[in-house]
């Protein structure tokens, strides 16, 4: 028996009260459970209000959902047991203290684990005590995530997760979602950084214009994109025999060195190799920030 | 529900001690003046009134008698200036509960924890409900405390009545604004300025009806028209208002929640 979605998106639209264009139109979409799922567009592209539609912030005008089996509109407030969420613009209470606020969320969605929350305010280097207002947008986002996190939820709903956060506290956030996905807990986030999504996702969704164009497996990305060689030879490289292998795209060049753009079968370049006397050969790693632009920008498909 | 409730306690607490501050220090004052008042100026005070045009002395007081106790207080206490404390403190207590934390994104954060529309809702008003109970409680408090420290002979049930009608009159106000807020997204401004023009313009309606005889019809749609101050302080407090007060604000609560419960939030 297939294994039930943790989020199932069935032909849900939206269209804002007063405009006539959809800001999201039949999106359909499942994220499995323990799968972490990149939503990326640019901006206006329907990736906030997917994730509003979601946490029943504004109301579907077609389609439905599902959350954990529980439809997002009728059983909100059940699913919202399961879920952690944070915004996009994360908004907090300027006169309270990051202590009272932890607090305050922790009333509201007592914890099971009550030393997980000063764990993680430990591990992000969150100073709990000045009023949130005095804080700097990368300090409120640390305190966005930890109150997200805190209650170690099965279901991560984050919008622009990383925003603000310097490169040390982004790895801090890294590692969290890999402890939530080794836990079996599913994540569901929106992104313009192409290099996150790459790094931590297992599937990405590309949406433009309030429509979902493209999935991708970030591994069968890696696959099928084009791989890159660096070859020296300790003569002139032989360009026209690689030029002749079959998915080769030569880079311009002369002399010894030849940088090689290549898909599919590597066997046919090995049999050109072995015939020349090679000094040195470089995979670079594969690009997927480029693949993965080609569907942002909208010529993926 | 209840940390709803106590946070939103916690958040209004020192704008709460302040009215209630404000408030029993308006009280020390009118009772302070009270005696001097009687001695010496209540004659020619009364005439001066007396001789006033009926539509201005319609604003000042519904009762000609500022000698006794309970016109006194009916006149420009209980008439003019705590309707209008209490009214104006629950217009924005009503116009600000959802509202501000719907433009601040904060209620965003509330509805991501298992917390329903429904439950949000009741937490806010009830938080309201109680931040008015408390000020009127304490201006109560301070009425009955200064009347008999001044020596102003009036039953301290009537005194209390009057702080119950006085705080059912702001509740139909504030929970107006509170539905406004409730029902679309016009937001915390549209809230408080359509309820205050209802406020003042009801005021000014009910004040005028006396001597215009053509609003007596429409000050009768208004509750300042019901809200009559020298009834409840010379003993002839009648329930039916308190009623009516009690069901329009229970009626557009009940509203706030049938619509509140389905729209779109504003985003942040």
């Amino acid at each position: 028996m297939a294994e039930a979605a943790a989020i199932k998106i069935s032909g849900l639209s939206k269209r804002y009260a007063g405009r006539s264009v959809l800001a999201l139109s039949d999106l359909t979409l499942s994220v499995k459970p323990g799968e972490v799922y990149g939503f990326l567009g640019p901006n206006g592209a329907g990736k906030s209000t997917t994730i509003r539609l979601l946490l029943n912030f504004i109301q579907p005008t077609a389609g439905s959902a599902q959350i954990l089996g529980q439809d997002i509109v009728a059983g909100s407030t059940l699913i919202k047991k399961s879920v952690g969420y944070l915004a996009g613009d994360v908004s907090l209470y300027p006169k309270m203290t990051g202590h009272e606020f932890l607090k305050y969320m922790a009333e509201l969605q007592p914890p099971q684990n009550k030393s997980y929350a000063p764990e993680l305010a430990g591990r992000f280097e969150a100073d709990l005590k000045p009023r949130l207002r005095d804080l700097s947008k990368g300090n409120r986002q640390k305190i966005g995530i930890i109150q997200a996190f805190m209650h170690q939820p099965d279901i991560l709903i984050l919008d622009e997760p990383t925003a603000g956060l310097d490169p040390l506290k982004q790895e801090e956030f890294f590692k969290l979602i890999a402890e939530t996905k080794a836990r079996g807990g599913s994540v569901f986030f929106s992104s313009h950084n192409i290099a996150e999504v790459q790094r931590i996702c297992d599937r990405v969704g590309f949406i433009r214009e309030g429509k979902l164009i493209a999935e991708q497996v970030v591994a069968d990305v890696a696959a099928a994109a084009a791989r890159t060689f660096d070859i020296n030879f300790v003569d002139d490289a032989p360009r026209a025999e690689l030029k002749a292998v079959p998915g080769v795209k030569l880079e311009a060049g002369t002399g010894k060195a030849a940088t090689i753009h290549m898909k599919g079968d590597l066997s046919p370049l090995f049999r050109v190799l072995a015939r020349h006397n090679v000094s040195s050969i470089n995979q670079r790693e594969v690009d997927l920030e480029h693949e993965f632009l080609r569907f942002y920008k909208g010529d993926g498909k | 529900m209840i940390p709803l409730i106590k946070w939103e306690f916690k958040q209004r607490r020192l704008s709460s001690i302040f009215w209630a501050l404000g408030t029993s220090f308006y009280v020390l004052l009118v009772d302070s003046v009270f005696k001097s008042f009687v001695n010496s100026q209540t004659v020619n005070f009364a005439r001066t009134v007396q001789n006033l045009p009926s539509t201005v002395k319609s604003f000042i007081s519904v009762t000609d008698s500022f000698n006794t106790p309970a016109g006194f207080l009916s006149s420009e206490p209980y008439y003019v200036v705590l309707p209008i404390i209490f009214i104006v403190m629950a217009i924005s207590l009503g116009g600000s509960l959802l509202a501000s934390e719907e433009s601040s994104g904060t209620l965003e954060l509330i509805l991501s924890r298992p917390v329903s529309r429904g439950r949000l809702l009741a937490g806010k008003a009830l938080s309201g409900l109680g931040l008015l109970l408390a000020v009127d409680i304490a201006a109560a408090a301070a009425m009955t405390l200064f009347t008999t420290l001044f020596r102003i002979h009036i039953a301290i049930k009537l005194i209390w009545e009057m702080h119950l009608m006085l705080l059912l009159l702001a509740l139909v106000f504030g929970s107006l604004a509170f539905a406004i807020t409730a029902v679309g997204r016009a937001g915390r401004s549209a809230a408080l300025g359509i309820t205050m023009l209802l406020a003042i313009g009801g005021y000014v309606l009910t004040s005028l009806e006396g001597a215009i005889h053509w609003l007596v019809w429409p000050a009768k749609l208004l509750p300042y028209h019901y809200y009559q101050p020298s009834q409840i302080l010379n003993g002839t407090f009648t329930v039916w208002p308190a009623i009516c007060f009690s069901v329009i604000t229970i009626a557009l609560i009940i509203l706030a929640f049938i619509s509140f419960r389905r729209r779109d939030l504003a985003g942040s």
